[in-house]
């Protein structure tokens, strides 16, 4: 059970101040590895602070799998954020009950800023977790609500869920040509891709351009379903206005000139299949009641006909706008919105947010490229051009020099570090799409055109052969891939407006800065938490929690009107 | 320092661990339910300070929190405290206890988290009135 894809077994590190949740897990999942920590002479199977955590998450390999306590029982100098001593007077000992409380959550932020791609498993004996929602916007992945349960052991509820999540750990990275890679959203994404592809209702996928959401219906959701009809992609965009009825519903002949013979629309095509329409928010308005109706009554009507048949075509919307608010404009019909059960929308973050699978999705363009021939012959007469040998095995792509020396290829494609850490800091407007192009086309231009291989002769008859992209090429290529305007983000319009608060304590003044900052940007959003979501964070995906900070500080919408 | 925060955390300490590696059938073999009991029971938390019995758990947390507890919750807190108490006289002699005192012994620590999960919520309740 849950061995990683390289035949490893799973590396498990537990950071508990309790040595049970370790022991446990190696008497109850034996196929685990779990990491030994060295602290004062010693080793044990769990770290009991973040002092004697870090170690294990430096380092090329970092565990799986991270089971996390929320509380710790520790002396004040183990305690994050600052491990000091805090004294003995009563505001001591509460500061350092909250600290002790709340531990897991310190450790859990300091962990994501390490090491971003690393699945948490939070454990609690809290049923109602007080801390729930901090610990989401942290990313962890699960948790367990210990003693939750009447008769089992909160242990082998942790077990089910750690299994579960080295399960997703090792699935594939690529379905189809879908990318998952391994960072949070998008193993969240996973489990509700999972949940919700088999079921009828019809969904919606909203993302930015470029994420893949065309991938996702026809690659993951479509097979997912257990659909035995055709995958049916409908780009509303594209289809004059004049045309949708008959496009969608189908026409019957003399219906509209040119229409010499009967005809089915893609409600039709995509019987006992998916129906994907792509950038429904183009859709028209006339477009858009005809289609509620075939959602809500389950019935479509041919342009020319009287007759009303019932269609079995499954819908999958996708959007890049924000439909929520062009409903609220009147831009959109939220019944329809609502038919398309946007509480369940499929978000895919912009690659931007998603930084730590930059390396994996490189990797995996990289093979892509590599698989075809015409590129494989290519490279072949590259490596023989400058005296190596004949290339027996696989090509890879390295993105540092590490990866370089570590790669165990033919062929290696190297990014120089220089140029990829733009490329790792880059916004990526273009999203996937973008990444994909540009790295296709730096390696087609070191294949082709390049200024040749380096063969190294190495050791032990291990023959390899280096190809360096060309930074310059790479640098031009990202310059022309910003989008307009996003260099000069204006200065003005990125600075709020705030009032220095007065307060009695340093957390007090935090607050009350904090609350400062949300009334000025819900006044700049004009009460819109998508809005301010967008304005704090870059992407509107976040508006839930903002809504919640903003009631948790004690600001009201109504009074901030 | 609140009702609610001090619930959740006799939860944390010992409704989480006095059952933490209870299976959901109970044990056929005897000294297999005699070896998980002594683990919950008499070693629930082990750490920088020893090792910590259920009951010493309860002790710790009941020097520290129980006067925050009045009315109905002190009363929940009473019930909880005369479980602990049984199952400090059962775990003394776990060594040498028959199979249906083990079994009353589970039962007891099944008691004592349900009743720990009961005081959280309800001084939930209590603190959000």
């Amino acid at each position: 059970m849950s061995p990683r894809l390289d035949g490893e077994r799973a590396r498990v590190l537990v950071i508990d101040d309790q040595p049970r949740t370790a022991e446990l897990l190696a008497r109850l999942a034996p196929e685990l590895r779990i990491l030994a920590v060295r602290s004062g002479g010693e080793s044990r199977s769990h770290a009991r602070s973040w002092r004697e955590a870090a170690p294990l998450l430096e380092g090329r390999r970092a565990p799986d799998v991270v089971v996390l306590d929320l509380r710790f029982d520790l002396p004040d100098e183990e305690l994050l954020p600052d491990e000091r001593p805090l004294g003995d007077s009563a505001a001591a000992r509460r500061l350092r009950r909250e600290r002790r409380d709340r531990q897991g959550l310190f450790i859990l932020e300091r962990l994501r800023r390490r090491r971003p791609e690393v699945a948490v498993l939070l454990t609690t004996a809290y049923e109602e977790i007080p801390f729930e929602q901090e610990a989401l916007e942290l990313k962890a992945d699960a948790f367990t609500y210990a003693a939750a349960e009447e008769e089992s052991g909160s242990g082998h509820l942790l077990v089910a869920r750690l299994r579960r999540i080295l399960e997703e750990r090792t699935a594939p990275q690529r379905t189809g040509r879908f990318f998952w890679g391994s960072s949070p959203a998008m193993r969240e994404l996973r489990r509700k891709v999972s949940a919700l592809a088999p079921t009828p209702m019809p969904l919606l996928v909203t993302g930015p351009t470029g994420t893949g959401k065309n991938l996702l219906v026809r690659d993951v959701i479509h097979p997912l379903s257990g659909r035995t009809g055709a995958f049916v992609p409908f780009d509303c965009a594209t289809v004059p206005e004049g045309l949708l009825q008959a496009a969608l519903f189908g026409a019957l002949r003399g219906s509209f000139t040119g229409a010499v013979a009967d005809r089915p629309g893609v409600f039709e095509t995509a019987a006992d299949g998916t129906l994907f329409l792509d950038e429904i928010e183009n859709l028209a308005p006339d477009a858009q009641k005809m289609l509620l109706t075939a959602l809500n009554d389950g019935t479509i009507r041919r342009l020319g006909s009287a007759a009303e048949t019932p269609h079995s075509a499954r819908v999958v919307a996708a959007s890049n706008a924000a439909l929520g608010r062009r409903a609220a404009e009147g831009g959109f019909r939220s019944d329809l919105l609502m038919r398309l059960n946007p509480s369940l929308a499929l978000e895919l973050p912009p690659l931007s947010e998603r930084r730590e699978d930059l390396p994996e999705l490189a990797r995996l363009t990289a093979a892509a490229f590599f698989d075809n021939p015409r590129h494989r012959r290519a490279i072949a007469s590259l490596v023989r051009a400058a005296g190596g040998q004949e290339p027996e095995g696989a090509f890879a792509l390295a993105v540092s020099e590490r990866d370089a020396r570590d790669a165990d290829a033919a062929v290696v494609f190297v990014v120089p570090g220089k140029a990829w850490s733009a490329m790792a800091r880059h916004p990526w407007p273009g999203n996937l799409r973008q990444f994909e192009m540009i790295l296709t086309d730096a390696l087609a231009a070191a294949v082709y055109a390049g200024p040749g291989a380096s063969p190294d002769p190495g050791g032990a008859g291990r023959h390899r052969t280096f190809v360096a992209l060309d930074p310059r090429l790479l640098f031009d290529l990202l310059a022309g891939a910003r989008a307009p305007g996003a260099s000069s983000a204006s200065a003005s319009g990125d600075r709020l407006a705030l009032e220095r608060p007065r307060a009695s304590s340093v957390a007090g003044f935090r607050r009350e800065l904090e609350r400062s900052t949300l009334r000025s940007l819900f006044r700049e959003a004009g009460g819109d938490f998508e809005r301010m979501a967008e304005l704090m964070t870059g992407s509107r995906r976040e508006a839930r929690a903002v809504r919640l900070r903003f009631n948790k500080l004690g600001l009201s919408a109504r009074d901030e009107k | 320092m609140g009702v609610s925060e001090a619930a959740e955390r006799l939860r944390h300490d010992l409704a989480k661990a006095i059952r933490f590696s209870a299976p959901e059938v109970l044990e056929t073999d005897t000294e297999a339910l005699r070896a998980r009991l002594h683990a919950d029971v008499a070693t629930t938390r082990r750490g920088p300070s020893g090792t910590h019995s259920a009951a010493e758990v309860f002790d710790a947390w009941w020097r520290e929190e129980s006067r925050h507890f009045g009315g109905a919750l002190a009363r929940r807190v009473d019930e909880i405290a005369r479980t602990v108490e049984e199952i400090r006289g059962l775990a003394a002699r776990l060594p040498s206890l028959a199979r249906p005192e083990l079994e009353r012994l589970d039962d007891l620590t099944r008691r004592v988290a349900s009743e720990c999960r009961a005081l959280a919520s309800e001084a939930r309740r209590e603190s959000r009135r």
